[in-house]
């Protein structure tokens, strides 16, 4: 259905190409979807399907002398393909924010978490810094995060991978962005660490109405959070449907072996066991 | 805790690295302001060159303390002028007993040291007494161990008695160091000044006004200086110890002059010398070069092996290639402007192969079929050549020799020593041949013909091949006690051409000093005297 | 912290303890004796009664054990015996000569600090451009060049053709600039490159991805993030030459009559003027120690994870 006018994020014709020295290749292509306020969709596929280019592309992080990025994709209406860098700048982070698989790497070792978020905040606005940590601490407060002034002082090294994972996405909450990508936010965590990650983000889509790209070759986290799916393969979407009808009826034969092939995750959930 | 500062490291490195930087730029600058002020306000300054630090201005002590700068603080009772000419410096005249040991010295009157005492017999003899109190110390000076009193006479006569008859004495009292006089005030409180002194106080026409150790120092002229007055009024000694950085401050106009022997390539020598833009200058010979062939080595025992070597090598070619022209070819073990070397009997050697080969035929070595070193009863005629490494001319003339006599079929081995290796092996008499260079003035040719009678110096032991060794040895015994002149010239002459005719001690190359200086230096002459500076009557064109 | 480092500061006291054991036991197992290494300096034949009384003089007829431990107790001291030489106390003529080699290391430090940080970064960060060319050519000539000859090229061309600089010796800062770049040169060869693949290295890490995604500024990632980290094996590297530097400048004080101890210590060993050779090894130990403390020291306030656990909140 075409609901691009009510959709905060709109992916149109996307492709990707890259130039080496054999010549063009194209690494996606044919990427339509949109997200709309509120809304989590889900982008599933396995390594090499193209999940990260399109995030990357959404962001405009390409390597602009080598990639070339055709197709429309807009914010709000607005037109990012293309955008200069100094004004990407400006979105990013702020307007469209981005979570990382592995946050242990994600931190610069060398400053503090607080050194960090403040310097995201004072990148968006004109807040002091007294002004721009009480902030932080409100976000991580309102997200139950413990201690957060205390928190704030400790270098990266110093707090497990679900503690960081939280604090990142209280980071990325905190400027009120128009949309949040998730790349595989829970993957590198252990299992109770996920849980909290989890119902993190959908407290943040719903007191916010934050959308949110959540990218995951995990089935078990898609079927929890996400509202969309979208499975992407070799850069091609191949299905996409909403997630009740991907899990129940799968209709392309890589999603069907997908999800054939999921290891079970949550005891209360039915296994689909498809034989072989 | 210190998380404020672990906060801002980057405010603390910076912290750091600026004072640092503040420190570095503060230290630095002291002293400067005033050097640069003085050196353009005066014209009259010469600015030279030294490649160690000048050292203690103490008249009584050696190394490290430098020749030259001794020499512009303190003088000697007599001095040595071009050609062995003594003259009266410190003592007006003198007068010898006829049994050769009472030196009686008239001393020059209304001299004054710098400080403005005066100069008299009982300083003269505090001196002695000082040197005395270290005989063994300068031992090597002939005449100190002979000593057997010093007396003051009157205020202006000073009396030296010997133990036995020693001529040289008056030319050795001539030297830089030790028999210089140093002022009342500079003794210590026990006269000992082998320790130190507490002034520098001399009597000579320069002082020194600054120092600094390593660096420079500056000498200013003693305007109470009881003979010529320095024209110069500022001499800046620069140390520079290393050569090519000599040259390039010379070219760049920091230096006025550059003196010495050695202290610049002969390469650079040169070059400067080509541009036309300064004034060179190349001295008399001060000393030869001379190679010592160790005549209890089985191969160099026969005079004729010795001769064969003398003639197998184009000397003239050798020295003018290796020195590019800055030494001359020496046809005498000591130069012929020393006293009675004038005047030396020998067979002068020319350059002629055909001449050594037949020698070494004669002498039962001969070569081979289808080889090219000679053999004499199976053995091959190989010697070594040693040299000091750290000097290239030697080197050089080693490796030329080293191809110039396999032309005749001998090998030469040659090998690079420390000099204190090159020393203790000549002592020990283990070598084959040795390079070697004479004292020069004021020392020879006593010191020399001394040093050959020498046991456990090196020469003695070389020579003991030669069949009239103890008959030199006798007759050098003899040449410093004889009180009759015509005796002791005769003495030199059979002594110095027995040594040369038996070829044991080859004479090689004359060695001189140079001098190079902006064309604005006028009057610029070598000392007589080998160690002493060269700034006597030197003027800057102002 | 603090604790590290008092740590770090005691590790260096056994450490220099086996450095003075090593030096006196090289010494003493040497054929030099310095009874004749006197005289010889001095240039005086010594008679054997004159030898036997310097020995004693000098404590050598001593059972080894007793001499070591005398020499530790003077070296607490700051004694070093007396130069045979100049007959002068060895720390005095040395310590006389330590600040101007301390400028020298210092000023070459500086500059190649200043060179070497800018030109590697930029090489770093724009990969095959003009700066990163330049910084490859730079290396090349400060890596095959030796140190006296890079000497004498300054000084021909900047003094002596441009007359920017004096040729030799002290005085002023401009005296101070050729010898440090001419030791600096080869620091700056070495560490432009380091820092360059340092940085080219941290810049595929997800910390500088990160970065980006938040929309910091490209400079301030480069310039804060990534220089911080990529840093750190340059100055541990600078650190360990400091020792180098601070004992061996001795080309660079020759060449440019600079009068540091280096120099002092060549001539030393020209005149085997043992006292002042041995301690001159021991200081080299003891100034190596201290620069790598300084150097560790320094990592700590550079980057956290050294002298802190980690993991204390989960």
């Amino acid at each position: 259905m075409d609901t691009n006018d009510r959709n905060i994020l709109n992916v149109r014709n996307l492709q990707v190409d890259v130039r080496t020295k054999e010549g063009s290749t194209t690494l996606v292509q044919d990427i339509n979807f949109g997200l709309r306020k509120g809304e989590i969709l889900g982008l599933v596929g396995e390594s090499g399907s193209g999940k990260t280019v399109t995030s990357m592309s959404i962001l405009q992080l390409h390597d602009r002398k080598n990639v070339d990025i055709i197709g429309s994709i807009t914010l709000n209406g607005r037109e990012l393909n293309g955008l200069s860098n100094r004004d990407m700048r400006k979105i990013r982070g702020k307007d469209i924010a981005f979570i990382m698989q592995n946050p242990m790497n994600a931190f610069t070792p060398v400053f503090t978490i607080g050194q960090q978020f403040l310097e995201t905040i004072r990148s968006h606005t004109s807040l002091n810094k007294k002004q721009a940590r009480e902030l932080a601490m409100d976000v991580m407060e309102s997200v139950n995060l413990p201690e957060p002034d205390k928190l704030l002082k400790y270098y990266p090294f110093q707090l497990s991978g679900g503690m960081l994972q939280r604090v990142m996405i209280a980071m990325a909450a905190c400027l009120q962005p128009s949309v949040i990508i998730a790349d595989e936010p829970t993957t590198a965590l252990d299992l109770h660490s996920q849980v909290l990650v989890l119902r993190l983000l959908d407290k943040i889509r719903s007191e916010y109405g934050t959308s949110i790209l959540l990218i995951s070759h995990d089935l078990g986290v898609i079927s929890e959070m996400a509202d969309h799916v979208i499975v992407m393969q070799h850069g091609k979407i191949v299905e996409s449907a909403n997630v009740l009808e991907v899990f129940d009826h799968p209709q392309h034969e890589y999603t069907k072996k997908l999800l054939r092939t999921r290891p079970t995750l949550y005891s209360e959930k039915q296994p689909y066991t498809y034989m072989l | 805790m210190s998380n404020q500062i672990m906060k801002k490291p980057v405010l603390l490195i910076s912290v750091i690295i600026l004072i640092l930087s503040i420190a570095l730029i503060g230290c630095s600058n002291e002293s400067v302001e005033n050097k640069e002020e003085t050196t353009s306000k005066s014209e009259n300054a010469l600015t030279f060159a030294w490649p160690r630090d000048i050292g203690e201005l103490n008249p009584h002590v050696y190394n490290p303390s430098q020749l030259f700068s001794q020499s512009m603080v303190y003088e000697p009772l007599v001095s040595y002028g071009d050609g062995g000419e003594l003259k009266p410096h410190l003592a007006e005249s003198w007068e010898i007993s006829p049994d050769g040991k009472e030196y009686l010295f008239h001393l020059r009157q209304n001299v004054k040291f710098s400080d403005g005492t005066s100069f008299n017999a009982e300083i003269v003899k505090k001196n002695f007494d000082a040197i005395l109190k270290n005989v063994d110390f300068h031992s090597w000076l002939g005449f100190i161990s002979k000593i057997a009193q010093t007396e003051v006479i009157d205020e202006n006569t000073f009396k030296l008695t010997l133990t036995e008859p020693y001529y040289p004495t008056i030319q050795e009292l001539a030297v830089v160091r030790p028999v210089r006089f140093l002022g009342e005030a500079g003794f210590p409180q026990d006269g000992d000044t082998s320790k130190g002194v507490e002034k520098p106080v001399g009597t000579g026409p320069w002082v020194l006004d600054d120092y600094k150790v390593d660096e420079y120092a500056v000498f200013t002229r003693n305007e109470a200086y009881w003979g010529e007055l320095p024209s110069v009024e500022k001499i800046t000694v620069k140390i520079i110890p290393d050569a090519e950085t000599r040259v390039l401050a010379f070219e760049k106009g920091e230096l006025d002059l550059v003196y010495g022997e050695g202290v610049i390539s002969i390469d650079s020598f040169n070059q400067l010398k080509s541009t036309g833009s300064y004034g060179t200058s190349i001295s008399e010979p001060v000393a030869t070069r001379q190679l010592v062939l160790n005549t209890t080595k089985e191969q160099l025992s026969d005079e004729r092996v010795r001769q064969a070597l003398h003639y197998g090598f184009d000397k003239a070619a050798m020295v003018e290639g290796v020195t590019s022209g800055l030494e001359e070819k020496a046809d005498y073990i000591l130069p012929t402007n020393f006293p009675y070397t004038s005047d030396i009997d020998v067979n002068t050697v020319k350059y002629n192969v055909e001449k050594a080969k037949q020698l070494l035929d004669e002498a039962g070595w001969k070569l081979p079929e289808g080889k090219s070193v000679r053999e004499k009863d199976g053995k091959p005629l190989e010697v070594e050549l040693m040299y000091n490494s750290a000097e290239s001319i030697q080197k050089t003339m080693a490796e030329t020799l080293q191809s110039e006599w396999a032309g005749l079929g001998v090998k030469l081995n040659i090998v690079g020593v420390e000099l204190t290796t090159q020393v203790e092996r000549f002592k020990a008499n283990e070598f084959d041949m040795n390079f070697f260079s004479n004292y020069g003035a004021p020392y020879d040719p006593h010191t020399f013909v001394n040093i050959v009678a020498t046991e456990g110096f090196g020469f003695n032991e070389a020579i003991s091949a030669y069949s009239n060794k103890e008959e030199i040895l006798s007759q050098i015994a003899k040449v410093t006690q004889t009180t009759d002149e015509a005796e002791r010239q005769q003495l030199y002459s059979e002594i110095l051409g027995s040594l040369q005719e038996q070829g044991a001690i080859l004479p090689i190359s004359y060695i001189k000093k140079i001098a190079i200086y902006k064309k604005d230096i006028s009057n610029f002459t070598f000392p007589g005297n080998r160690d002493e500076h060269p700034f006597t009557g030197i003027s800057v064109k102002e | 912290m603090a604790t590290y480092v008092f740590k770090r500061i005691i590790t260096i006291v056994p450490i220099f303890l086996i450095a003075t054991l090593i030096t006196f036991g090289m010494i003493n197992l040497s054929p030099v004796d310095p009874a004749e290494a006197y005289f010889a300096a001095a240039h005086i034949q010594a008679t054997d009664e004159a030898l036997e009384q310097k020995r004693h003089e000098f404590g050598l007829d001593q059972p080894l054990l007793i001499q070591y431990v005398n020499t530790l107790i003077k070296i607490c001291q700051f004694d070093f015996g007396i130069s045979y030489v100049t007959n002068k106390p060895v720390w005095e003529e040395i310590s006389a000569r330590i600040p101007a080699t301390i400028q020298l290391t210092i000023g070459s430090l500086l500059i190649a600090i200043f060179v070497s940080v800018p030109i590697g970064f930029l090489a770093g960060i724009k990969k095959n451009s003009g700066m990163d060319h330049f910084s490859r050519f730079l290396s090349f000539i400060g890596a095959s060049i030796p140190s006296f000859w890079l000497g004498y090229l300054f000084i021909f061309f900047f003094s002596v053709k441009l007359d920017l600089f004096p040729v030799e010796g002290t005085g002023t800062w401009k005296h101070l600039i050729l010898p440090s770049l001419t030791l600096a040169f080869p620091l700056i060869a070495l560490y432009t490159r380091l820092l360059r693949a340092s940085i080219l290295e941290n810049l595929q890490e997800s910390y500088v991805l990160f970065a980006r995604t938040r929309g910091i500024h490209e400079m301030a990632i480069m310039g804060k993030h990534v220089l911080r980290i990529a840093i750190s094996p340059m100055i541990t590297g600078l650190g360990m030459n400091l020792g180098n530097l601070l004992t061996g400048a001795i080309i660079v004080e020759a060449v440019f009559s600079w009068p540091g101890f280096g120099r002092y210590f060549l001539e030393a060993i020209f005149n085997r003027d043992v006292p002042v050779i041995q301690a001159y090894v021991l200081l080299a130990a003891g100034l190596f120690l201290i620069s790598n403390l300084i150097v560790d020291l320094i990592q700590m306030f550079i980057d956290p994870r050294i002298s802190r656990k980690g993991r204390q909140f989960q």
